[in-house]
């Protein structure tokens, strides 16, 4: 197929336009293939009983051998090169794209591993710029390993040296119970709802109906609940292992290198100056347990998932100065007392969450039999009312002479995010009719990376001079000279 | 330590421009596009639904046709006169809202680029929208008389000339 087997020539020079490794053709074709497995088992399942195991079966095989195909096409479709200082993929059979990213530009550029490419001992390269996110940077599917490193040294992110640094890995009893807290089931319960949805489908409507009429039953009711929350609670067990097996994290000089992951080993490196702030996010159930998260708030990574983001998965909250000191400097320092929101603002935050949760439970109680209503009604104005509390007691704000510290809860986890001052956007300050009254004002900034945070009902006239003082001193440099 | 309570009042600048009167109109027409199928619609569908106990219609209907007639006449006319801005050298000033006040500052030095937005409707009455983009994402000053965003464009492109070190 190839004119030039991949992984022979001893040092590429990338000015011609070069194919990647084959391995792209088969990632190409396990995407094609998974784009494909839906209909087909539809197909098969909906399209009438007829013909059974053989029927499936070349329907399967029809689909194998098509998802080859399209794999080996846009492989051959695909190509990159080095020209006039930039970056250059080509890529697709009918509306080729081109996508040109200028060295200079290149922020960092990470490697993944996944099955398929470790399978023919291929790399997959992610080339990331500051603008970040799924657009602006290229992915190349699969690369010999000599093909990397010598494209690594001519972008001007070579491959790093074994450094002897000091470096924190997540052990495996830390793993397990990161995983075993993973926060995650606001993502994944939706997930695992439209799963339950899916089989209601696929089992027809009997079991919908069963369902409703069993409902009634308060014991039952449990039993799906917990069902639910079982394999919720799997699902993010196993995709925090699959996420975090393995991390480990170190500072070289002027950048953090960041390796993670199970099935798919990725290596990501980020310049310690652009990162524009640390969240440490104590979640629901490491709270309790004093541990925390720590997440990264950098341009680069600012649209990609949770995990991609994060410093560190899971540490004691008493070690984390220790941490950043370690890692990003500049950001460290002693936990600062903060101002907190006044007294009278209990009622703010309080009040809004038990009203929403009693007129959730109004709702429910439509639905419901009596006793089984008045404990729903009840039960999640409490819930409210203990939420509001709780956002009272996690809210602060705080200004070092180059951080800006902002705790605050979001929903179920204590988020304190530590940003570099010189990074801010946007600083606002808001009111709403019954803030006015109470003198009570939200104060609202953005990161570089796009985070926007806030703290509600703190003093009016706090607020209003933690704007100022960013505004004069600023955000950290002298206006501009005119 | 310095804590936010401690920082000597700066003087602070209040920003002090107005947005085009035209917004007035352009606003309230633009709302007319909710409110008028609510106010009409709601009583349309109640009316021909008789299962629904009278009291409850009626209440339903006073209340969408008082929503959509806040909506569309008095919002846009409060919206337009709470807006006041300015572009001063060191950084975009903005305090606008209805209801809720914002009070917004942006940086100079972290302005990316400017852009100057004209709807159709917005071409007719010799208006645009400013939007300033940042690292974080977009803020916009709206309905500004053309000739007015032209000029702060222009501007902020020269200040934000200064480099920011990313």
């Amino acid at each position: 197929m190839s004119s030039e087997p991949p992984g022979c020539e001893p040092a590429p020079s990338f000015t011609a336009p070069r194919r990647l490794h084959v391995a792209a053709a088969a990632t190409n074709a396990v995407l094609a293939l998974r784009g494909l497995a839906f209909p087909l088992v539809a197909v098969v399942f909906v399209g009438g009983s007829g013909g059974g195991l053989v029927r499936a079966a070349s329907f399967a095989a029809l689909g194998a051998l098509f998802a080859l195909a399209t794999g080996i096409v846009t492989w051959r479709a695909t190509s990159y090169q080095l020209t006039n200082g930039a970056l250059r993929l080509r890529s697709g059979v009918f509306s080729p794209d081109d996508t040109v990213v200028p060295v200079a530009r290149i922020q960092a550029v990470d490697t993944a591993q996944g099955l398929v490419q470790r399978l023919f001992g291929a790399v997959e390269l992610h080339v990331q710029t500051p603008g970040g996110g799924a657009s602006g940077e290229i992915v190349l599917a699969a690369v010999s390993p000599v093909d990397a490193r010598a494209l690594r040294a001519a972008l001007g992110h070579p491959e790093p040296a074994a450094s002897a640094a000091a470096r924190r890995r997540l052990g495996g009893g830390a793993l397990l119970v990161a995983a075993l807290t993973a926060p995650q089931f606001g993502v994944v319960l939706p997930v695992v709802g439209a799963a339950f949805a899916g089989a209601d489908d696929l089992f027809g409507d009997v079991l919908a109906e069963d369902l409703f009429t069993r409902i009634k039953d308060p014991g039952d009711l449990i039993v799906i609940v917990a069902a639910l929350l079982g394999a919720t609670f799997l699902v993010s067990f196993l995709a925090a292992v699959v996420a975090f097996a393995g991390f480990e994290v170190e500072r070289d000089g002027d950048r953090l290198r960041i390796r993670r992951g199970l099935l798919q080993r990725r290596a990501a490196s980020v310049p310690v100056a652009r990162i524009d702030g640390v969240a440490v996010v104590e979640g629901l159930l490491r709270a309790p347990f004093g541990l925390a998260a720590v997440r990264l708030e950098t341009a680069g990574y600012a649209k990609e998932q949770a995990a991609a983001r994060t410093l560190f998965p899971l540490v004691r909250i008493a070690e984390i100065p220790a941490l950043l000191a370690e890692l990003v400097p500049g950001l460290d320092g002693s936990p600062p007392a903060l101002e907190r929101p006044p007294r009278r603002s209990l009622r703010s935050y309080v009040l809004a969450p038990a009203l929403v949760g009693a007129a959730a439970g109004a709702a429910a109680t439509l639905a419901m039999a009596p006793p089984l209503a008045w404990v729903a009604l009840s039960g999640l104005a409490i819930l409210g009312a203990l939420h509001g509390l709780l956002a009272f007691r996690a809210a602060g704000l705080h200004l070092d002479a180059d951080r800006v510290v902002l705790r605050a809860r979001r929903g179920t986890a204590r988020v304190t995010l530590l940003g570099r001052r010189r990074r801010l956007q946007e600083v606002s300050v808001a009111r709403n009719p019954l803030q006015r009254r109470a003198r009570l004002a939200t104060f609202g900034l953005a990161l570089g990376s796009g985070r926007r945070a806030r703290v509600r009902h703190l003093d009016a006239g706090a607020a209003d001079a933690a704007q100022a003082a960013l505004r004069s001193t600023a955000f950290g440099q002298p206006p501009p000279a005119r | 330590m310095e804590t936010v309570t401690d920082v000597p009042p700066a003087p602070r600048p209040e920003p002090s421009r107005r947005l085009a009167e035209a917004a007035r109109g352009l606003w309230t027409i633009g709302a007319l596009g909710w409110a008028l199928p609510l106010a009409i619609g709601v009583p349309l569908v109640l009316g021909g639904i008789d299962e629904v106990p009278g009291a409850l219609r009626a209440l339903a209907i006073v209340g969408a046709v008082l929503v959509a007639a806040v909506g569309a006449l008095a919002v846009p006319q409060l919206r337009w006169r709470r807006w006041r801005w300015d572009v001063r050298d060191e950084e975009i000033d903005l305090r606008h809202g209805a209801l809720t006040e914002v009070r917004t500052i942006v940086p100079m030095a972290r302005v990316q680029h400017v852009d100057v937005r004209r709807s159709f409707m917005q071409q007719r009455s010799g208006t645009a929208d400013l939007v300033v983009h940042t690292a974080a994402g977009q803020t916009t000053i709206p309905m500004l008389p053309e000739a007015a965003a032209v000029e702060v464009r222009d501007r902020i492109a020269d200040l934000a000339r200064t480099p920011d070190e990313l």
